[in-house]
């Protein structure tokens, strides 16, 4: 049976294990022959979307895989824009408007509002979470 | 749709118990059906008598206030974490309600989707 997935990234991408996670279930389940409906990034898991990171080279940038999977699968990746804007994740338009200096938003990213994920959270056959609730 | 939220952090010192809330907003704004369930920590975040001025943050009763304007008038506690935590009822947001461990099992048992913060 082929099932449709929502998924919430809220962890850190330096700090916590599960936006990793979250891209490799991402690649399996597409592997598998599911559906990913959406990725919403909320809360520090926005930092998933800012293409200015810049680990070691051996190290994974996580950014760089999304945009990677993106282009492969044509995701729906959505940064929750009250998170993001907080955070410093803007694309050109918010840059803009907000008269900053420059703009980091990963390629394949796009910025929405919560009702995208109440959306997703609708109609997708499943809903997940990466990113517990760190103490 | 039902969408149950299950918060258990305290107002302060985490970005997510406040922008949790948001999304809980965000869902009834949509039209859904939503209740709020404060466990644990989170009874704090119902608590009336917080001292707004000394946060250096916007004040999150001011949203718990706000609640029945967005339609979610589903607020729970859990009788058990205000006798562990020696809260007394009188203190808490007034349109929040008790909930004893069984019936939190049954309102689980009823939602479609359930996200816990």
């Amino acid at each position: 049976m082929s099932l449709s997935f929502a998924l919430l990234v809220s962890g850190q991408p330096c700090t916590d294990q599960s936006s990793l996670t979250a891209l490799r279930f991402c690649q399996a389940a597409l592997d598998s022959g599911h559906q990913i409906y959406r990725v919403f990034f909320f809360n520090d898991g926005v930092h998933c979307a800012n293409r200015f990171t810049t680990p070691p080279q051996d190290e994974i940038a996580i950014p760089k895989q999304w945009t990677n999977l993106q282009k492969t699968f044509d995701l729906d990746l959505v940064v929750c824009i009250s998170s993001a804007l907080r955070r410093g994740i803007v694309d050109a338009k918010e840059a803009a408007r907000y008269e900053l200096d420059g703009h980091n938003l990963a390629d394949g990213f796009s910025i929405g509002g919560l009702g995208q994920w109440v959306d997703a959270c609708q109609n997708a056959d499943r809903v997940i979470r990466f990113g517990g609730n760190a103490q | 749709m039902t969408f149950l939220y299950l918060f258990t952090r305290a107002p302060y010192g985490h970005s997510i118990a406040r922008e949790a809330l948001d999304m809980a907003l965000a869902s009834a704004a949509f039209d859904q059906h939503v209740s709020l369930v404060f466990a644990q920590d989170a009874i704090y975040q119902l608590l009336n008598t917080q001292d707004k001025g000394n946060t250096e943050k916007r004040p999150h009763i001011g949203v718990i206030n706000a609640l029945p304007l967005y339609e979610i008038e589903n607020i729970y506690y859990l009788s058990d974490d205000c006798t562990s935590r020696n809260i007394s009822a009188t203190n808490l947001a007034p349109h929040a309600k008790a909930l004893s461990a069984t019936e939190l099992a049954d309102l689980m048992r009823s939602a479609d989707r359930i996200q816990s913060f």
